[in-house]
């Protein structure tokens, strides 16, 4: 009687999921890795929107504190870098920049964007609950399809990959390596 | 006329933000992965490489450059049709400017994520 092993579905030694010379410790590893890249996009993904849309509120509340500022008295808009709003809102844009560079590292543009878009919707949400802002339906239809975009875009792969990544060695190198 | 100078300030800003990501994304594949480089040399290693890179400071200068647009345009214009117009048609332009200068595989996903998040950003002023 034929073992139905092979016919899971799921990883198993023989069905064909991985190469037989794999073990078991190297299937481990390559399941913890997809599971950490999984986790740096998730993360970089919410430290982009947060830090833009929090740095963006932060800074309105700062400005708030200082008043219009007017052409003739222009000068004054020094004294917005000693009000603490704006200060802690500088702070949380450059965590805002360092983390979008970081993730323009190693993931495309076009992946990277929607998270930007995705600022706006938390600049939204904290307007509402902190700047006490009056938020329209439409508005909120807004960051609905916002965030319908960045899902879509989320689930899919971060980086091309480049064209000529499969191709086996040359002759040349491969008798380099040999 | 008016307007036409308006209009002209904007797609001036959407192409040079657009610009300034695509040469920002340029420079930082050239680098390589930053979080590496932290983990090994620490982050003003980080800092050192990044701001060397002649990319970089290109994408930066556009950046700015687009910021100033943007204070001009605003000063021309109102802020609830400029703000958004130029956050929404960049995310157009870059996309566009990904697939022919970075060679990003835009596919129809990205494409339809690409209008969603546009007509969302517009939406968020009504």
């Amino acid at each position: 009687m034929p073992s139905v092993w092979p016919l899971l579905p799921w990883y198993w030694p023989g069905n064909g999921w991985f190469d037989d010379g794999e073990d078991a410790a190297a299937l481990a590893r390559a399941l913890g890795m997809g599971l950490r890249v999984k986790l740096k996009k998730i993360l970089i993904y919410l430290a982009i929107a947060c830090c833009n849309g929090t740095g963006d509120v932060l800074l309105k509340r700062g400005m708030e504190d200082l008043g219009a500022i007017h052409l003739s008295r222009w000068t004054h808009i020094f004294n917005a870098f000693l009000d603490p709003w704006i200060i802690l809102g500088i702070i949380f844009l450059a965590g805002f920049f360092y983390s979008y560079l970081t993730a323009l590292s190693w993931a495309d543009l076009t992946y990277v964007l929607p998270a930007t878009a995705l600022g706006y919707v938390v600049t939204a949400f904290l307007s509402r609950v902190f700047l006490h802002e009056a938020v329209s339906p439409w508005r909120w239809a807004g960051v609905l399809l916002i965030t319908c975009g960045v899902g879509l875009v989320a689930r899919g792969p971060s980086l091309t990959e480049p064209r000529h990544s499969h191709t086996l060695p040359s002759a040349k190198e491969q008798h380099e390596l040999v | 006329m008016n307007s036409f100078k308006l209009w002209i300030a904007i797609a001036t800003l959407v192409l040079a933000s657009s610009t300034g990501d695509v040469l920002l994304s340029a420079a930082m594949k050239r680098i390589g992965d930053l979080d590496e480089i932290r983990a090994t040399k620490g982050l003003l290693a980080v800092i050192g490489r990044v701001i060397r890179e002649r990319l970089f400071l290109l994408g930066l200068a556009s950046l700015i450059f687009s910021f100033f647009c943007l204070l001009t345009a605003l000063s021309w214009g109102d802020a609830s049709l400029v703000a958004p117009a130029s956050a929404s048609l960049t995310f157009i332009c870059s996309a566009i400017l990904a697939k022919f200068f970075l060679h990003e595989n835009v596919d129809r996903r990205r494409w339809i994520s690409a209008a969603l998040v546009c007509v969302g950003v517009l939406l968020l002023v009504k």
